[in-house]
């Protein structure tokens, strides 16, 4: 088998890693979407009225901006945390495994690290995107099975059900166009996160990696500071529903050059790391 | 074969609290401590400044004494800071585990344990265990919880809290130590840091059976903030589900008073530590045959 094709295995090996990541995400996309759900069907409005974007934002909304002049305790977003801890996982186990034997065999025969480097960065990457793409391909299920608005736009109803900022008046014409956006800074921030994960998984260990990496989105729901990743990973914190709400067109540019600082730190630290070493040490 | 060692449970104990992790989860949980007691303090001061008409704009509203008390300042009521006292005590399921909870699994690693094997048998080494984790993560949760009293007191009244200012605090006569609260706030505040410090405890500890069970240390590590997640997303929503007026049953909003949800009434609480106990002590002893090689 050629290196490539052995590279291709290696991919579809790394998505499917570890089945606990994936499992959680599916249940807690169908039960965050099974809220929404019942939330409207609380307050008496119909499954119908409900649009694919409403149920995109049911597991992606996160939190307004807390705002300590309300006086109001904080109520941390345990949901999106969970899917995000859930996101995180996925890419993270295929990071440094197999790398004292079928790995090193594999690097053999591809003849370059940078090659083997530019493959585990895409198998992260790729895994990411997959996540999100899964997320969409549920909520697309559940609108077409409840009968729901096949657009991305998001309604008053929803804004309020979910606990948006619903200070700045009904949603404005258009929402559409600008969920979608959301969906790739999004995913962008995703992808730049998994990637700097990827790197520190390199640079010192996957306990490590996974620490920071969650604890950047975790500092993320406490505080509203626009380099937090966690800021761009939230519906309900872009500016298309608050007036100070986070561009994520400029989270996808912050992306993009973290993404590659991430390519670049990363690939000149695998060039010269001792993956004897680190292979056997990956499950810890 | 003894149930316990004397000299294993000292030298249990010395390393729980005397290792980095320790003092590093101390010097978080400290932190956080100190940070809402400033943040108390200074809204305290403006509330005080705006009172006394200082400056050029002044306040009629009248709260009472107590919302602006040290006692209602206090982090497991909030009233005074309910921004980092939220963020205190959801790390917390977190935090109280890393001095020792995960040290079982480590010692096991390295061959520690196999070591202690050749002099003492099983039960006195998961008891002695058992007991330095029970105290090592009580502790992370109890001290900065004595602390922000500590540093409050000076700078805020600590007059008995009023009962008819309840309206500002939110604390129900069904919930846990109301009376106590309005009766006798010391009381209130030794009884909470107490149910804190076993509920942490127990949680520690029953951490420490599950991570002879679960390899993947990443696992491992997420797996609290998960169950801790879960268990309050199930106990959120099925009370709705049913329509029932329900009560609290998950660790984070069972550690303080001023969690937006459901009332922390005395049966749900006394059963929800109890199953931890329960849960802990029988994983801890599924391991009393166990060989640590």
């Amino acid at each position: 088998m050629s290196a490539f094709r052995r590279s291709i295995a290696r991919l579809v090996r790394a998505l499917g890693s570890g089945a606990f990541p994936w499992i959680l995400a599916i249940a807690s996309f169908i039960l965050l979407e099974a809220i929404l759900l019942w939330k409207f069907s609380l307050v008496g409005l119909p499954a119908r009225s409900i649009t694919f974007g409403d149920l995109v934002a049911a597991w992606c909304g996160g939190m307004q901006f807390y705002r300590r002049e309300s006086g109001l305790p904080f109520i941390p977003p345990f949901e999106w945390f969970l899917l995000c801890l859930a996101m995180l996982y996925i890419p993270l186990r295929g990071a440094t495994a197999d790398l004292e034997g079928y790995g090193r065999l594999l690097l053999v025969k591809m003849g370059s690290r940078w090659r083997f480097w530019s493959q585990r960065f895409a198998c992260t990457v790729t895994a990411t995107i997959a996540y999100w793409l899964l997320g969409l391909l549920i909520s697309f299920i559940t609108c077409l099975f409840i009968g729901g608005r096949l657009t991305l736009g998001v309604t008053d109803d929803a804004v309020m059900v979910l606990l948006f900022d619903i200070s700045n008046g009904p949603v404005a014409p258009g929402i559409g166009t600008k969920v979608a956006v959301f969906l790739v800074g999004a995913a962008a921030m995703s992808v730049a996160l998994a990637c700097l994960q990827l790197t520190l998984c390199f640079a010192f260990s996957r306990v490590v990696a996974y620490t920071v990496s969650a604890a950047m989105l975790f500092t993320s729901a406490f505080f509203p500071f626009r380099f937090l990743p966690g800021n761009y990973l939230m519906l309900a914190r872009t500016a298309a529903f608050v007036p100070d709400g986070v561009d994520p067109l400029a989270g996808l540019i912050g992306a993009a050059a973290c993404a590659f600082a991430c390519y670049l730190v990363g690939g000149a630290l695998f060039h010269r790391i001792d993956i004897i070493e680190r292979g056997a040490g990956h499950d810890r | 074969m003894r149930g316990l060692d004397s000299a294993l449970l000292r030298a249990d104990i010395r390393r729980a609290f005397t290792n980095m992790s320790f003092f590093v989860a101390m010097i978080i949980s400290c932190g956080l401590a100190l940070w809402s007691a400033g943040l108390a303090i200074t809204s305290y001061l403006e509330w005080q400044a705006l009172s006394d008409g200082v400056g050029w704009v002044t306040s009629q509203e009248w709260v009472g004494s107590t919302i602006t008390g040290a006692f209602a300042s206090w982090m497991v009521v909030g009233a005074g800071d309910p921004f980092v006292s939220g963020m205190f005590f959801f790390v917390m399921p977190l935090l109280c585990l890393m001095p020792y909870a995960w040290s079982l699994e480590d010692d096991e690693r390295t061959g520690y344990i196999a070591h202690l094997r050749t002099r003492f048998g099983n039960i006195p080494i998961l008891v002695s265990r058992y007991l330095a984790v029970f105290l090592s993560s009580g502790a992370v949760v109890s001290i900065p919880l004595v602390l922000n009293i500590i540093v409050l007191a000076p700078f805020m009244p600590l007059n008995q809290p009023d009962v008819t200012t309840n309206l500002y605090l939110g604390i129900s006569a069904q919930e846990l130590w109301a009376h106590e609260f309005f009766s006798n706030p010391v009381l209130y505040i030794v009884l909470n840091t107490a149910l804190d410090f076993v509920l942490c405890g127990f949680w520690g500890c029953l951490m420490m059976s599950i991570s002879l069970y679960v390899r993947n240390r990443v696992v491992l590590i997420t797996c609290p903030l998960v169950i801790t997640a879960v268990f309050r997303l199930v106990n959120n929503y099925v009370f709705d589900v049913f329509d029932v007026n329900g009560f609290r049953f998950n660790l984070t909003d069972l550690l303080y008073q001023s969690a937006l949800t459901y009332w922390r009434t005395a049966v749900p609480t006394a059963c929800f530590v109890a199953l931890l106990a329960i849960a802990s002590a029988l994983l801890v002893l599924s391991h009393r045959n166990r060989e640590w090689l």
